[in-house]
Formats: structure tokens, sequence, C-alpha cells
């Protein structure tokens, strides 16, 4: 599947971004997987990232995660174009629902952090607008608070209940039907 | 819980929850894959922020684009039929009634029980009876409500009132507020009904809007006439004969075209526009009263190309029949083929 592409597209893929995290770490990734970063292709589109890409919003522990996300997600995507042009193999067709479970197995693997780690993986993959990257951790989270109590949710969250009694009555009042 | 969203805006700088150190965009995001409205509403209880962001209103527009509404109960001859215990929508239906739903539509014009539901969507019903002396069911007087706020507006026509017709779809702008309008749609193919387009803010100064074709089946237009312009908006509406997609309903309305404004003084004499009356394919009729310099008045009938937003004079009356205008179009002959 690796090789479906034309050969334009390999060079692409072979082309080299460096990023650099804020603690000054440098990584050096394929432009298939940087790109899942849209921040990241309009840098590329408008021709300013040599010398690397500077990104002072990421440290290196959390890039490495991301990293680790779109180098496994990118291979996806060609995975994905690859098999389009052999549709009608059913062989093909069988790879990929297998390597879509893989790919799902990773995900849940990759959110096996702590939270103060999902959260930075959140933070950064809004900064750097990581589409798949954002669904899957917004996703953990709501999932979380799936069915809890506000009290519930304060708590698995340090969150301050900063309403006043009578916000909270009148929100109670309001949503009734969402405490029964 | 709208009510109160204000209230808790305008406390400065409530103390930010330290953890999650989210900006709102990122708590829409969350809410955003929230289970459903019951989710929704025990996370807006949990602090000022998550209020706040989970009860603004274009959160709450995507959030009800992406989330299927709850069954609450259902309508026949008999009235409405709360969805009871174990039903998951149970408490939410008993919530409608404590809201004081009006499910007998008590308050439309007698006589009620010649009122019956042909259809309900997105929380409407729209409700029909036969206009009395009308031939054969022809002509119907057509409502639609809103059970839930029922002291909201509630729209009342029949066939024959102001309306817009394109791709076999009948149009109604519906202005809630001056930030918040949408366009109601009867689907006369299907006899359903739709409420689920938004609209871009309305004109300054009283302009008024009305919904066209803009071109090939599948476009709709939006006109928009105020002092500046005749602007054309665009959007997809719908592919073939399936309802509004979901691709769809995210589009939003492109500017198309822009036009000088409808004149204030042409040929030395003033004039006054009226709504566009009536659309006939890529032809609208607009009507304009002209006041004569020897007082008096005459009557302009123009119509507007909305392909290339050219007003042409079609007719001068000196009285007019400004609701009922119909305009006609039709190859002239050889090149019509009969109609029946």
């Amino acid at each position: 599947m690796a090789s479906a592409g034309s050969g334009d597209e390999k060079a692409a893929a072979a082309a080299m971004i460096t990023l650099i995290s804020s603690d000054n770490e440098k990584f050096e990734v394929t432009e298939a997987t940087a790109t899942l970063s849209q921040t990241i292709r309009h840098m590329i589109e408008d021709g300013c990232t040599d010398g690397g890409v500077p990104l002072p919003n990421v440290t290196s522990k959390i890039l490495a995660r991301v990293i680790e996300y779109c180098k496994k997600h990118a291979t996806a995507a060609a995975g994905e174009e690859g098999s389009s042009s052999s549709f009608s193999d059913a062989a093909f067709l069988e790879v990929d629902r297998a390597f879509l479970e893989e790919l799902e197995e990773f995900d849940d693997a990759f959110l096996e952090v702590d939270r103060a780690t999902l959260f930075d993986l959140i933070l950064a993959a809004n900064y750097l607008d990581i589409k798949g990257l954002l669904n899957l951790t917004c996703q953990k989270v709501a999932d979380s608070v799936k069915g809890k109590t506000p009290e519930q949710i304060r708590e698995m969250y340090n969150i301050v209940n900063d309403l006043t009694p009578e916000e909270e009555a009148e929100i109670r009042r309001e949503t009734q039907w969402a405490f029964e | 819980m709208t009510a109160t969203a204000s209230a808790a805006r305008r406390r400065i700088a409530a103390a930010p929850a330290a953890d999650p150190p989210f900006p709102d965009e990122i708590l829409e995001e969350i809410f955003l894959r929230l289970g459903g409205a019951a989710d929704l509403a025990r996370a807006a209880a949990a602090c000022a922020s998550f209020r706040r962001v989970a009860t603004a209103r274009p959160f709450l527009r995507r959030f009800r684009s992406l989330h299927a509404p709850p069954v609450l109960g259902f309508l026949d001859i008999h009235g409405f039929h709360p969805a009871a215990p174990p039903h998951s929508s149970a408490p939410a239906a008993a919530a409608l009634a404590r809201a004081a739903a009006d499910f007998t539509f008590s308050y439309l014009p007698e006589p009620s029980r010649r009122w019956s539901v042909v259809d309900a969507r997105d929380g409407l019903v729209l409700l029909s009876r036969p206009i009395a002396g009308a031939g054969a069911g022809a002509f119907a007087d057509l409502v639609v409500c809103d059970p839930l706020y029922r002291r909201k507006p509630v729209m009342l026509f029949s066939w024959a009132s102001n309306r817009s017709y394109a791709h076999g779809c009948f149009y109604w702008i519906v202005d809630y507020s001056t930030d918040d309008s949408y366009l109601l749609v009867l689907d006369t193919r299907e006899m359903k009904l739709f409420a689920t387009i938004d609209l871009p803010l309305r004109p300054p100064n009283n302009g008024v809007r009305t919904i066209v074709e803009a071109g090939e089946e599948g476009m709709l237009g939006l006109l928009t006439f105020d002092a500046s312009a005749i602007r054309l908006f665009r959007r997809t509406w719908r592919k073939n004969n399936a309802s509004v997609d979901a691709a769809a309903e995210e589009e939003e309305w492109q500017p198309y075209k822009t036009a000088a404004p409808l004149p204030r003084k042409l040929n030395g004499n003033y004039y006054d526009w009226y709504r566009p009356s009536c659309a006939a394919g890529v032809y609208l009729l607009v009507l304009g009263r002209e006041s004569l310099r020897n007082s008096g008045c005459s009557w302009q009938y123009y119509t507007l190309d909305l392909r290339t937003l050219l007003l042409e004079r079609l007719f001068v009356l000196d009285s007019a029949v400004i609701s009922s205008s119909q305009l006609y179009s039709r190859f002239p002959p050889p090149f019509a083929p009969p109609g029946l």
C-alpha cells in the first residue's frame, strides 16, 4: 500500500521538518506527519519552516506524544489512499479493517495518561489544529463526565463552585429534568 | 437556561477555575461531545464559566445541530401524549407539562376542532384547517405553533399570505429578535416542515429580505433590499430530492451578487418601495409607489432579474393591489408548448 503513491507524493513524504518545543528540543518529522497539524501545514504552504518551526506553547514531553499520534495517523492516511486505488480488491479491504482496529487500539492506549497530560494534549491539539487529536482528547473528557452530577464533576476536575446559591438554585429549577 | 446567562456574564472576571485551565473554545469542543442535553445541563451547573459557555446561543445552536433532540411524546387527534416512565425522556417530558406547554392549541382561532396536526418538526407543530367556502380543500389555513412558548410568535397565514416560493418549497422568514431569525420551510412535495435554516443579520433601516431561486436547482437565494444596496446571497439547499443533509446545514449564505439600491428618486419623482410580492423563476415582482410632483401618485410594477439584478419597469397603474399580484412567465408562441 505504501508504494501506491506517485513519485511526487514520495518526494513530499520524504521532506523533513524540524519542530522545536518550548524547552528548545528539536524533533525531526516527515512532512506527512507534520501536516496533520493545520497550523504547521499553513506554515509550510507559506514557506516559513526553514530553520525549524518553533512551538513556544508545547513542551518537549507533550510534543513527543503529539508526534507519536501524528506518525501513527499519517501512516493510516497513507494506507487509506493506497487502498482506495485498489478498492475492488477484497484483500485490501480486509487489511484496512485490521488496520483501523489497530488504530483504535493505539488511540485507546494513547489516552492512558494522567489528567494533566490529557489537558496539555488538548491545548496542544487546539494550538496545532490537529482535528483528530482534538476530537480524541475532548471526547475522553466528555465521556468522563457522562452521567455525573455537578458535584462529581467538580470533584473530578478540581473545579471551584463559583456560582452563587441563588444561581445554582435557579439552574436546578430550570433543568430539574436533568437531575431526576 | 438562558435567563441568567447574562447575570453570569456580568460577574466581572469570575475567579477562573484553576483546573481545567481551558479557554472557552475548548470547553465548547468538550461540551459538544457530551452525551446529550442532560449531561450538558449538569455540566452547566458545575461552575460559572461552564454555565456561561453551555448557555451561549451560538454554542447551543452548534450543540443542537449535532445532537438529536429527545422524543418527548407524540401527537394524535386526541392531543399530546408525553413520554412516560421508564422511557429515558420521561423526566424531560414532565418538564414540558411544568413549563405549561399547550398541546391543545386552545389559543387558535375558532372553531378550534377544525384544526388538525399536519406535521411536527424542530419542536414546532404545523396545523391546518380548510378555508370555509374554498373549493374542495384546495386552500387551507396553516398555522405554526410552538407548544412550549405559546406566548412567543405564533404565525398565522393562509396560502395567499406573504411568502416566497422556490424549488418546490414555501418559505417564511421568521424574526425572533433583532439578532436571531430563521427560515421556515414547507416542502410541498413531502408536506414536511423545516425550521432549521439560519439567516444572516437583518438589513438595517427596515430593509426587507425575501427568498428566491438562485440559478440552478439546489441553490437557494436570499435577496435583501436596504438603503445601500440590493444584495443576493446564496447557499446550497439540497441535492436532487433528498432532504436537507448535514453538509448543507453547515453551509453559510455566501454573497453572490450586489447591485445599486432601489432608487429613492427617479425622473425627479420620489419612490416608496414595497416588499417584493412574488417570484416566478428568475424574476421577482417589485412594486414602487411614485409620488408625482402635482400631488397624486402612480404604481410602478418592476421586475428584478435575479441573474443580473437588473430592474425593469413592467407596468404602471393608477391604483395597485399590493398583495395578490402574480407574475405570469411563459415563452411566447411558437416556443410555448400547451400547458394542458
